[in-house]
């Protein structure tokens, strides 16, 4: 009995019973499904942060400093623009700062005016950022030490009140006040819920003027090698805290944490979800045993007539043993195919990358194997067991 | 002359164990059945017959007793090589036909092919040849539902042959078919006979028995007489 007559003989069994089968598959077409939605899903997320956080240059060297205890900062940020501008002195393992200033106002051209978002920056912001001037230049260290009012504006704020004609140059309001266009931002769309096209970009000594403060909302800090990140999170925190803070009057965020975050809210949705994927699987192989039982006593004389005419122990054993498989594998490529498409409908929905995990499609076919092995062996060794008379005798 | 017997019974015994008490259902036989020969084994109902016909097909193993199949001792074999025996020595022919419900009749006469491991392209040449012999090859791709019970019987004959068997055991071939049919059947088998295979066959009828070359008596699962 060569491998292509038991697949062909457990496809011909399977075939006649189709409702059956298809039954029996369900508990693992299941368990598979949610094998592969749950780990796809969790490494889009993942892909998701880390493709942001590259996105606008903020790689795993990258951390930020914010104010308060907790996010969102519910005291008022004691950061200011002095303590970002000592982090470079103080900490040498430090590539460099950016501090933020963030606010809203209303920006007025010719007789076009709406809100917009406000943030303030050092010159040194496009260096260190993926998020480049597309015309124009951006602003300048004069710009920043002499507050001088210079804005470089976003590409939606460009098509909202430029329309038609070049911004560079050309004078708006910000709350009132008369800024200079120096330059426009390259299109970068939205990241993690940021709208990097729809903003004012002010140097960073301005900004506190317009908004009337002289704190910073937060930090970005560059290490040179990722590896001293820890290390300069001590340093800043000693500083820091040294000056004119206590240790919980910030806090930080690196890329690893954000991520790990994440992490902890997914995880124990995955160790839920594992569970419904544990059981269904479980049910599906309980599933298949029983099928086979049935399957074996219903087809006692079949094995007689078999044996009959020479088949060995082996033969029958593989026989039920490769109905088992391909059930098994059956309901794992069901559940794969099914599995794929919810993955990519959620995925797709919800504006994540779509991800369909190489090792979670390896992972959930082992299962449907496994499944299909452990269910098929006893089953198929009462088959092998059968005593050729009594087989050939029996009545159904 | 010193030619092996097909068939050598010892004192073979098979005798079942029931609530009641030992059944002897074949009890101390001595036998030698020769290359060629027609043997009917001719009896009443429970004489032993079937019991007897399973002993011989290997199917089941004897309580005490020896039995030799071309000089084999089937007591020496295991499972495996009883199964082994009864795919390359053995043919049987059951009066319920015993086909694969699932398969149609051309692959029913691959079977013992498939399991002594013919390759599937000679497989279904020999059996096509093989049908041909039975005169069934108009209905190749029926199933055994879509045949009748002579139809049936004939692709089970088919199969029997498919591996050139030294033995052909046949446990009331005919007990299932009209007079007719039955006859069709007889002469398939007398065919058989005279291009030299060696048959046994169980019947219930002394006119089919007649046609055999060798009638056994059974009774009470001994041999009462042979003609
Ligand atoms: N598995 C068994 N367990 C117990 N007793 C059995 C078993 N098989 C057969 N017998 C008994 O052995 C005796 C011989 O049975 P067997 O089937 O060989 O008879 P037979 O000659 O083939 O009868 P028939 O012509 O009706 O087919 C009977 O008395 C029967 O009841
Ligand atoms: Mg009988």
């Amino acid at each position: 009995m060569t491998g292509s007559d038991i697949l062909a003989s457990a496809v011909d069994s399977l075939a006649a019973n189709k409702v059956r089968s298809g039954l029996t598959m369900l508990g693992v077409v299941i368990g598979v499904a949610l094998v592969i939605i749950l780990v796809s899903l969790g490494e889009s997320a993942k892909t998701f942060v880390d493709d942001q956080m590259r996105g606008i240059g903020f790689g795993r060297n990258g951390m930020v400093i914010h104010p308060g205890k907790m996010d969102p900062p519910i005291e008022p940020s004691k950061l200011r623009l002095e303590d970002s501008r000592e982090i470079n002195r103080r900490v040498p393992e430090v590539l460099d700062q950016v501090p933020i200033v963030v606010g809203s106002a209303y920006i007025r051209a010719g007789n076009q005016e709406y809100k917009t978002s406000v943030r303030g920056f050092t010159e040194n912001y496009t260096e260190l950022v993926n998020h480049r001037v597309e015309s124009g230049a951006f602003l300048s260290t004069l710009d920043v030490e002499q507050h001088r009012k210079t804005c470089v504006i976003g590409q939606k704020v460009k098509a909202k009140l430029f329309s038609g004609f070049d911004p560079i140059g050309e004078t708006v309001r910000i709350s009132g006040r008369r800024f200079t266009v120096v330059g426009v931002m390259e299109k970068k769309g939205e990241m993690m819920g940021d709208d990097l096209d729809d903003l004012v970009i002010v140097p960073i000594t301005t900004a506190q003027d317009l908004l009337d403060t002289d704190k910073l909302n937060a930090v970005l800090v560059w290490a040179r090698r990722t590896e001293d990140l820890p290390l300069i999170k001590e340093r800043i925190i000693e500083f820091l805290s040294g000056r004119h803070m206590r240790k919980d009057d910030f806090h930080f965020h690196t890329q690893e944490e954000m991520i790990s975050i994440l992490g902890t809210i997914t995880g124990t949705l995955t160790a839920f979800v594992s569970g419904v994927a544990a059981v269904s699987l479980l049910v599906g192989c309980i599933g298949i045993v029983n099928i086979m039982l049935v399957s074996v006593m219903e087809r006692t004389r079949e094995i007689g007539i078999r044996k009959a005419v020479g088949a060995r122990h082996r033969d029958i054993f593989l026989q039920f043993f490769g109905e088992s498989m391909v059930l098994g594998l059956m309901g794992g490529l069901s559940g794969l195919v099914s599995g794929v498409a919810l993955a990519a409908l959620v995925m797709t929905r919800t504006g994540l990358p779509v991800h369909i995990s190489g090792w979670a499609v390896s992972l959930a076919l082992a299962c449907s194997l496994g499944v299909g092995l452990l269910a098929g062996v006893y089953p198929a060794m009462r088959a092998a067991r059968a005593n050729p008379i009594q087989a050939l005798r029996f009545e159904n | 002359m010193t030619q092996l017997p097909v068939l050598e019974l010892r004192q073979l015994t098979r005798h079942y164990d029931t609530p009641a008490g030992p059944v002897m259902a074949v009890h101390e036989m001595d036998l030698r059945v020769w290359r060629g020969d027609f043997v009917a084994l001719l009896g009443p109902s429970g004489c032993g017959k079937s019991s007897l016909l399973n002993l011989l097909g290997c199917l089941d193993r004897p309580s005490s007793g020896e039995l030799l199949i071309d000089g084999v001792a089937v007591s020496s074999l295991d499972d495996d090589g009883l199964a082994r025996l009864r795919n390359r020595k053995i043919g049987f022919v059951f009066q319920h036909y015993h086909l694969l419900p699932r398969m149609s009749a051309v692959r029913n006469v691959e079977l013992p092919m498939m399991y002594a491991g013919v390759p599937p392209a000679e497989r279904r040449q020999r059996a096509l040849e093989g049908l041909e012999r039975v005169r069934m090859s108009h209905r190749l791709d029926h199933t055994p539902s879509m045949l009748s019970g002579g139809e049936s019987q004939r692709v089970a004959i088919a199969r029997a042959l498919a591996m050139d068997p030294s033995l052909v055991l046949a446990d009331e071939p005919t007990g299932n078919l009209d007079t007719r049919t039955g006859e069709e059947i007889m002469q398939l088998f007398e065919k058989m006979h005279r291009e030299g295979t060696t048959l046994v066959m169980v019947t219930h009828s002394p006119e089919m028995a007649e046609r055999a070359s060798r009638i056994l008596r059974l009774r009470d699962g001994r041999i009462e007489s042979e003609t």
